[in-house]
């Protein structure tokens, strides 16, 4: 195999890992089902794309402002959160991806169905950087984001989430303003999702509607269920297992959205934690495994 | 001095009346007792109190400040706790987080979500000791007997350090024992500096530790005293033995 090849694979793997974890805050911490979670991916490439095609700046310079922007848009587009809950909010996301990929598709300042081309590399030192450059780039912020999102879930605000994710009437017996933490809960899953659009952009070269379809937002909800929600574990090993598996088997491919459904569809009815989450057969035989050298009070959660 | 009041306190769901015109005082550092057959309207001025509903009519002054209106986590952080009837722990927590989140409760403002919990699990540990829980601190919530459960709310309500706990029928479902236990959690609550309402349908617990009893009807204050005055008001006993509500010991 060309070493090209794996890096490639490793980039995009990489950029779905991002994407899973950011999933994981609103999904998994918070409990809002999101069907569209490549609107907020879209969001963060289309930003990319235009500050630095159209206005000419830096991929260094313009990742702050996407960074910005993906968190302002995951404000606005979480105010349904606030409104409805569960299966209507469900379908809200789904509507928020048809509507942000239409207005990427209909408004000619986003390129339209021809998109936008050209998107340059980042340069690291004034040289572009290479396959080789652009994975280590890709990796770095895969790290960041795991120690970030790592971080965040040993804080009150990811306490919160988990409280008012399960009951909104209890949480707000403990002092909780489910809308504020609605709106964090979104807007840094935006955030994160918005990194990994930059990078996805850059890379590709090329943006266009189509890439961040309703498909794209099946694709990872189901890694992030496969490995299980609220863990950042789970996240990170189920975009590793449904971004690599297309690879090892090719026929794979070409029913994609056949193995992301079915295996969103097959976890939710017999393992909804995943297979790495709270609780999941895996964790629980490793545990009792563990448990006879150590006692149970090492959890996930502390 | 009177910590809660209420003023004509009225609340209408359609054409029906649930609360007509309570008034309410509750004073520092009583045990006050409201009680009442089916319907008469306790759970909905709990309700009202603690910002889950806004009232019809009426005022809601909490040390001197209107909190009519307020939004149940602002009611919260000015020192109002409540329990609920139906338990509501977070299941999927352990009973050590749920009673942290209640901890966090002063962290849930400006950058607070983003500091880490883990410094109060010892603050948080301290309660559950309190509250006797103390050896089930890393057990899911949901593994909690009903009776056990009752107390993680209680608990919960006390990590929020209120001025004022409203507890909603703390003694239903439990047995003898556990209502003995419980008695004795709530004079220690008090003994605390804390201040205790509670909704109640066992007679012989609000008699046992109330010093002050408020008894609904169908929305309205139909008595007002002492254990012995309540128990011995013709209107109460009417309420109770006419409903069909009465328990021996009332």
């Amino acid at each position: 195999m060309p070493i090209g090849y794996i890096l490639t694979v490793g980039t995009f793997t990489g950029i779905f890992m991002i994407l899973t974890v950011s999933l994981n805050v609103l999904t998994g911490y918070a409990k809002q089902v999101s069907l569209g979670h490549a609107a907020f991916f879209a969001i963060g490439a289309y930003a990319s794309a235009i500050l630095t095609v159209k206005f000419g700046l830096s991929f260094w310079a313009a990742l702050p402002c996407v960074v910005g922007i993906t968190t302002l848009v995951g404000v606005f587009l979480g105010l349904p959160s606030l409104r409805v809950s569960h299966d209507f909010l469900v379908l809200s996301t789904i509507g928020l991806n048809f509507i942000v990929g239409s207005v990427f598709r209909y408004f000619s300042f986003f390129g339209g169905s021809m998109g936008i081309v050209g998107i340059p590399m980042p340069e690291f030192f004034g040289h572009p950087l290479g396959t080789a450059g652009f994975f280590g780039l890709t990796l770095l912020f895969v790290i960041l984001t795991i120690l970030t999102s790592f971080y965040f879930s040993r804080t009150w605000g990811r306490l919160a989430m988990e409280a008012f994710g399960e009951d909104e009437v209890a949480a707000k017996a403990m002092g909780i303003n489910v809308a504020k933490f609605k709106i964090y809960a979104f807007a840094i899953s935006s955030a994160y999702a918005g990194i990994a659009g930059a990078l996805w952009a850059h890379y590709v070269g090329s943006v266009f509607p189509d890439n961040f379809g309703f498909d794209r937002s099946i694709d990872i909800l189901a890694m992030l269920v496969l490995g299980g929600m609220g863990t950042i574990r789970g996240a990170v090993f189920g975009a590793l297992v449904l971004q690599m598996l297309p690879e090892g088997l090719r026929v794979i491919q070409n029913y994609r959205m056949l193995v992301s459904g079915g295996i969103l569809a097959l976890m939710i009815l017999f393992q909804p934690m995943g297979l790495l989450g709270r609780g999941s057969f895996l964790v629980k035989g490793f545990e009792r495994l563990r448990g006879r050298l150590v006692s149970h009070e090492a959890e996930d959660m502390p | 001095m009177s910590l809660l009041v209420t003023e004509g306190l009225t609340k209408d769901f359609g054409g029906l009346r649930a609360v007509d015109g309570v008034n309410l005082v509750v004073g520092e550092g009583e045990i006050h007792g409201i009680i009442g057959p089916n319907g008469a309207g306790k759970t909905t001025v709990f309700n009202l109190i603690t910002g889950y509903l806004k009232p019809t009519r009426g005022k809601i002054h909490f040390r001197g400040r209107r909190i009519d209106g307020l939004e149940p986590h602002r009611v919260v952080s000015l020192g109002i706790a409540r329990t609920f009837q139906i338990v509501r722990p977070f299941t999927d927590l352990s009973v050590l987080q749920n009673v942290l989140v209640a901890w966090g409760h002063r962290n849930y403002y400006g950058l607070g979500p983003f500091k880490p919990f883990g410094p109060a699990k010892r603050k948080a540990l301290e309660i559950l000791e309190f509250v006797g829980l103390a050896e089930r601190a890393y057990v899911g919530a949901a593994a909690l007997p009903i009776g056990l459960q009752r107390r993680l709310e209680i608990a919960r309500a006390i990590a929020l350090e209120p001025k004022l706990v409203l507890l909603d029928e703390p003694a239903a479902g439990l047995t003898e024992e556990e209502i003995t236990r419980l008695k004795e959690l709530v004079l220690r609550i008090v003994a605390s500096g804390m201040t205790v309402a509670l909704v109640e349908h066992r007679m012989t617990f609000v008699m046992d530790i109330c010093q002050l009893i408020t008894v609904l009807d169908r929305g309205k204050v139909i008595a007002e005293g002492t254990p012995s005055q309540v128990a011995s008001d013709p209107e109460v006993i009417e309420a109770y033995l006419g409903a069909g509500e009465g328990e021996g010991d009332a």
